[in-house]
């Protein structure tokens, strides 16, 4: 139970049981940090001591007979954007550096503390969330534990990476355009992106508002359900927090998929990708026997709208900054945020207007299939420092940007995604989304859960 | 989705208009990146939308 590989639920079931105490779960797990996250750099801050002292206060609520949560002794870690108590959110800047610390958690983090997690720390992330490698200028980059001259994905890089890397088994991400599913997949682990709103953006650092979620990264499906059963929820201090009744996913985890309508995502998402990407939705798509395919009419343009929304919003967040200090933005942010507030207002008024129009089409596309599968990311993890320019498919484009590809045309209407690893015959791994119509993570989980315990898909300890 | 060509002038022009200042070391790859956004702003605006289709944010009084 204080090994790199225990799970979730092991380690709760352990503590619970008394098995192992809290703290000797928690201070192996900061030895680890310690041994590891020099040459990773996942970890932006480590709570060290108060981490232990947390720790020891889930054991004493044991020995005094009470219920400390479900989630008990478990450590986690969580982006640097969330809100820690105590602590000033960064959101990946040495602009947000200068502000005073947070005065309570994020919903999210309260929930999984009073489900009994404990918080080991905050992770590294592309600055502003404006990223899919967490190269950060600032706080130097993230390398992915599978291959240490590349990145582990972003924006959430740290997050990913600490998991991949067993330093903890659980941590919190947010994903506006890809940014839990790409490094989950560059990083061989689960990450869930669920259905806009569903989970409290409270107390994190908005990015594009419009976009932004917040979901949780693990090794296995029935540890991914059990962290997002802790963090699902209404919340009226998040204005798009819905207010539908939570449904648990655990449940779900090992339901039969047979009557699940199923279908391979074609046409935008068969393009533009390396053949082993494209490879691994058909090795997903084999397994579970699916032989459809349906095209979701104007993803390539979905994509395009969903740039334009993040810059806009995000430019617009961030505008007093740039025009004073445009200095102090990561060199690999600040060209976009700039090139974000030229924008014209109607590009940004017809996304948003379009973002109804194609929301309407995924709708019906899903009145015919309960769960679509498509790739996450065009190709494997890339090298740290990749020249800007690459060509796949017989196509050039922006490296960095085409990471999320595949993402964007889904989140940018709210669709739940989980990002399930798939074993590749090299060295690094690869992701599919499975993907469901809004408020359906149920059955994300049974097709998940199924595909894990066919072998089909499963989480690489780097 | 083709990137549009902006020049640094361009940039230039629309930042004095917008009132954000650009340092010059910036205008290269502030170019660069608007015209990338440039090009997925034209992919999107050149959707022909009915005149019915509402942003999709709905602000409730």
């Amino acid at each position: 139970m204080t090994g790199p590989d225990a799970s979730v639920l092991a380690i709760a079931a352990a503590v619970r049981a008394r098995r192992v105490s809290a703290r000797d779960v928690t201070a192996a797990a900061l030895a680890r940090i310690a041994g590891r996250d020099r040459a990773l750099n996942c970890f932006t801050h480590v709570r060290g001591e108060a981490a232990l002292a947390e720790a020891a206060r889930v054991d004493a609520r044991l020995a005094a007979g009470e219920d400390p949560g479900p989630l008990a002794g478990v450590p986690f870690g969580v982006k640097n954007l969330f809100d820690v108590e105590g602590l000033t959110t960064l959101a990946g800047s040495t602009i947000f550096a200068e502000r005073p610390p947070a005065a309570r958690d994020a919903t999210a983090v309260a929930m999984l503390r009073r489900a009994g997690a404990v918080l080991l720390g905050t992770l590294n992330m592309d600055e502003f969330a404006f990223g899919f490698t967490t190269e950060n200028a600032h706080h130097g980059p993230t390398r992915n534990p599978h291959d240490p001259s590349r990145v582990p994905g972003g924006s959430s890089g740290g997050s990913a990476a600490a998991v991949a890397a067993g330093l903890v088994p659980l941590t919190l991400g947010s994903d506006t355009n890809g940014s839990i599913r790409v490094p989950a997949a560059f990083c061989g682990i689960f990450g869930l992106k669920p259905t806009y709103g569903r989970v409290s953006r409270a107390g994190v650092a908005l990015f594009a508002a419009s976009l932004d979620h917040v979901g949780p990264f693990a090794r296995s499906v029935a540890d991914l359900a059990a962290a997002y059963d802790a963090i699902q929820g209404p919340d009226p201090a998040d204005p798009v927090c819905s207010a539908a009744p939570v449904v648990p996913c655990a449940p779900h985890v090992g339901r039969e998929i047979e009557g699940l309508r199923l279908a391979v995502a074609s046409g935008h998402f068969a393009r533009q990708a390396t053949d082993e990407a494209l490879a691994a939705v058909t090795q997903v798509a084999r397994a579970l026997r699916v032989t459809r395919h349906v095209e979701i009419p104007e993803a390539h343009r979905a994509r395009a709208a969903a740039m334009v929304i993040t810059a806009s919003e995000g430019a617009n967040l961030h505008l007093a900054d740039l025009r004073t200090r445009a200095k102090d933005f990561d060199p690999l942010t600040r060209d976009r945020f700039l090139a974000g507030a030229l924008l014209p207002a109607s590009a940004y008024a017809q996304a948003q207007r379009f973002r109804a129009w194609y929301r309407a089409r995924v709708a019906e596309i899903f009145q015919e299939v309960d769960v679509l599968l498509a790739p996450t990311t065009p190709w494997v993890a890339p090298l740290i420092g990749a020249p800007r320019l690459a060509t796949v498919g017989g196509a050039e484009v922006v490296a960095r940007a085409h990471s999320g590809v595949f993402t964007q045309p889904l989140s940018f209407v709210g669709l739940p995604v989980i990002s399930v690893p798939v074993a590749t015959p090299g060295p690094l791994p690869l992701g599919v989304q499975l993907v469901a119509a809004p408020f359906r993570e149920p059955v994300l989980f049974r097709v998940a859960a199924r595909l894990e315990a066919d072998g089909v898909v499963a989480a690489r300890l780097a | 989705m083709d990137p549009a060509r902006v020049t640094e002038a361009d940039v230039e022009r629309l930042a004095a208009v917008a009132g954000v200042p650009i340092a010059p070391g910036d205008l290269p790859a502030v170019a660069v990146a608007l015209g990338v956004l440039l090009g997925a702003a034209r992919l999107v605006t050149a959707f022909p939308l009915p005149d019915d289709v509402e942003p999709a944010p709905v602000f409730r009084p």
